[in-house]
């Protein structure tokens, strides 16, 4: 089943934070004369296109292919918000082999699943046909509870939580195993470990792939990690040469707090709130982040009830903290 | 009084034991069969490989009195070898030929001698007595070459003196200028290998598979009187089904991919054809050696229908994947790694299609059309008569994928009776039983 089917891409509001932190760093990118609107992009737009829209009118970017692997062609079609976007019903994988080799490409390989065979093999493939300067940013699912898609369904009937979690870990192993650099353990799959295991994974995949090719290297810029309704995980960055490097640097780009060239991903989970709630924690940014500095836990007099971890996190990235109405159409 | 040096050097004997280890005595012929190519590929600029996306015939654009021709004749006594490639100056025998590991430095062909090694590890490995007369166009030579002697001779003398054109007992009777070759007293195990019918035809098969591009371009290979054909699968292409042409470069060497579905008639498991210079060093491969199990699916019945040609063309022949006994691939190779990649992207749309499709009774995707009705109404067509220089792998289906999916289990005999007396007709069929169930469940929890 697509995910859109289970969930409105809008309100998926860490999604949407993490979509406009990039974009803010790519803005960055662009300002300092590696124009990102030159670029075509590569996505998996769904029928919101979400994407989509975000990319043409913050980066200015006109070429725009869309892969689909679900088979509903006129809906993709009539879902789509710009002419110009050029639509494919294949899977990305497909995709890749016909882009063009001399131009820089966004590809934004986003799934709504976890890492497996299709994912490393379709990042491999991109790493082997992109040109000096692409940007390839990967998104998976890395929640425990769809690891367990890796066991056979029929004996998964049978095993206990301890075994399936011996299976997983055993068949993480062989899919990632190598990639990792060390055998993955059950302690690996406790929540707060995954994604580090996973991001460290497809960095090791990405630079194992990327040593083939003499011409570039891979620098890393996004290590995310958040929850609207999954734990998900978006390692991403740029393919160049040294002197892409020195762009970067000379940008200013690492100097943004959400860019990251470590294996750790930078936590940007931020909670779904009401309108009054947003507004009194804007109001009291201040007070908060001060308070922040010196404890773990909120103030005493707040309000409502709320994690502090997605208080810190608001506070980190309320101005790209979407906002959604319903509006009468 | 002790000597200031400690003594290093390399024994014939040891060298002969240690170049012959890893070779086998159909690998030692074609190795022959490369040095009559190599010149004939040099003297007459032939390009082979072009015959993988053209009609490629040398000889009529060459207007050569006779065709390009390797004759090879053996028997329990002697293995001759006879070609009318151009032969062997008289500069090249002196200075190049007999020494060991001395390839060519930037040559300006694409040619088939890549280590310097080959002719003579073929000779060590067939017999222990060498005769040989070349001749070019103004001038003919002849070696004699009694490897006993040579081997008692001593570590300190390696030459191999030159002999009278008058002494050789061969006899050549080509119009060209070429080169005949005639090995004697040859080695037991040789011996017995050219008196059994299965080694004869084992490398009849390989020097048509290995050779096929250059047969298939003009040259003549004769194996004991009988004119060896190519026997080169071709691509199965319709309105719904293409094939891919890419050709990519990688630093001195160009590679040419071609990738699509073999006929439905043709049953003969397929996978990855890999040529270096218009030789082919892997046959119909499905192991990891072109990718399958590591970055492809292993290598399963439902992808026999796949064929791949993998075409490496360079000048700087060390630079080409091959190993060094020129059956196999130099797995680590950059130019390999790379080419690698490039199979692995053009490989997964068909291998995705030919997964949807396969032929098999336990279709689950797809229970109404096989492959073989997918492959039905196209035809065959020869690519190597004129493949695209560039075209992409396409599948364009003409009949929409029906919406329905046939799912089928297997279960517990006993239980599925029990299923059917609770659902009130223990006569009911098995498949109605299935959907039965199905319907419940999803009406239950689907609602």
């Amino acid at each position: 089943m697509p995910s859109f089917e289970k969930i409105d891409y809008f309100l998926r509001p860490s999604k949407q934070v993490e979509r406009k932190l990039i974009i803010e760093a790519l803005q960055k990118i662009s300002k300092a004369g590696h124009y990102i609107h030159e670029y075509t992009y590569l996505g998996l737009g769904s029928i919101f296109y979400v994407d989509f829209l975000l990319f043409h009118k913050y980066l200015l970017i006109d070429n725009m292919i869309c892969a689909e692997r679900f088979n509903y062609p006129k809906r993709m079609d009539f879902n789509k918000p710009y002419e110009f976007i050029d639509l494919v019903m294949k899977p990305i994988g497909e995709v890749i082999q016909s882009i063009n080799r001399e131009k820089p490409y966004l590809i934004w390989l986003d799934y709504d699943f976890a890492l497996d065979e299709d994912v490393l093999s379709d990042i491999r493939k991109c790493l082997h046909v992109i040109a000096p300067g692409s940007i390839l940013l990967i998104t998976v699912v890395s929640d425990l509870y769809n690891l367990t898609n890796l066991i056979d369904p029929v004996e998964k009937k049978e095993m206990n939580e301890q075994q399936q979690k011996q299976e997983i870990v055993m068949k993480l192993n062989e899919l990632i195993g190598s990639h990792y650099g060390g055998e993955i353990a059950i302690k690996d799959i406790a929540p707060n470990r995954l994604p580090t295991i996973m991001a460290s994974a497809l960095r090791n995949h990405i630079n194992s792939c990327i040593s083939i090719r003499d011409d570039i290297e891979f620098f890393q810029l996004f290590n995310f990690e958040y929850r609207d309704n999954m734990n998900m995980l978006t390692l991403g960055g740029i393919v160049g040469n040294d002197q892409t490097h020195k762009l970067l640097e000379d940008a200013g780009i690492y100097k943004l707090k959400f860019v990251t060239d470590s294996e750790k991903p930078i936590e940007i989970s931020v909670p779904p709130l009401t309108v009054r709630e947003k507004n009194w924690l804007e109001k009291n940014l201040v007070k908060l982040e001060q308070h922040l500095v010196n404890n773990t836990d909120l103030p005493k007099d707040m309000p409502f009830e709320i994690k502090s971890e997605l208080v810190k996190n608001f506070v980190k990235y309320y101005r790209h903290y979407p906002f959604y109405y319903e509006t009468l159409v | 009084m002790a000597s200031e040096v400690a003594q290093a050097y390399v024994t014939k004997s040891f060298l002969i034991d240690i170049i012959t280890r890893d070779i086998g005595i159909t690998e030692a012929i074609l190795e022959l069969v490369d040095n009559s190519l190599d010149r004939a590929v040099e003297l007459f600029e032939i390009d082979v490989t072009k015959s993988l996306v053209e009609d490629y015939q040398f000889n009529a654009k060459l207007k050569l009195s006779e065709p390009i021709t390797v004759n090879i004749r053996l028997s329990k006594n002697d293995f001759v070898i006879e070609d009318n490639c151009g032969g062997i100056s008289r500069e090249d025998l002196e200075n190049e030929v007999f020494i060991f590991g001395n390839p060519k430095e930037d040559t300006n062909y694409n040619g088939l001698s890549a280590f310097g090694i080959g002719m003579k590890r073929a000779f060590f490995k067939l017999g222990k007595k060498v005769e040989l007369y070349t001749t070019t166009e103004d001038e003919e030579s002849a070696v004699i070459w009694d490897i006993n002697e040579w081997l008692e001779l001593g570590e300190e003398n390696w030459n191999i003196p030159f002999s009278n054109v008058d002494d050789v007992s061969l006899e050549y009777e080509h119009e060209l200028p070429g080169t005949i070759i005639k090995l004697e007293e040859l080695n037991e195990s040789v011996k017995s290998r050219f008196e059994q019918v299965e080694f004869i035809n084992a490398l009849k098969s390989r020097l048509k598979i290995g050779y096929a591009l250059f047969i298939k371009s003009g040259v003549k290979i004769l194996l004991n009187g009988e004119e060896l054909t190519h026997n080169l699968p071709g691509f199965f292409t319709s309105e719904e089904i293409g094939y891919t042409s890419k050709k990519i470069k990688h630093k001195d060497v160009e590679i040419q991919l071609l990738a699509g579905i073999s006929p439905v008639e043709d049953r003969t498991p397929r996978g990855w054809y890999v040529f270096c210079n218009g030789r082919m060093v892997l046959e119909a491969d499905k192991t990891t050696e072109t990718g399958w199990g590591t970055a492809l699916p292993q290598f399963h019945p439902k992808f026999n229908h796949f064929l791949g040609f993998a075409s490496f063309k360079s000048k700087n022949v060390k630079s080409l994947p091959w190993s060094s006994t020129k059956w196999g691939v130099e797995r680590d190779s950059p130019v390999y790694l790379v080419a690698l990649e490039e199979m692995h992207l053009q490989t997964t749309p068909i291998t995705n299609v030919l997964d949807r499709w396969k032929d098999s009774k336990d279709d689950d995707d797809i229970p109404t059309i096989g492959l073989k009705e997918l492959l039905r109404d196209g035809k065959v067509v020869s690519v190597f008569a004129s493949a695209k220089a560039e075209a992409t792998f396409e599948y364009k289906p003409k009949k929409e994928r029906p919406d329905t999916i046939r799912i089928s289990f297997i279960k517990d005999r006993s239980l599925v009776e029990s299923v059917k007396e609770a659902l009130g007709n223990p006569k009911m069929k098995n498949s109605t039983v299935g959907e039965l169930v199905f319907d419940y469940y999803v009406e239950s929890e689907l609602g």
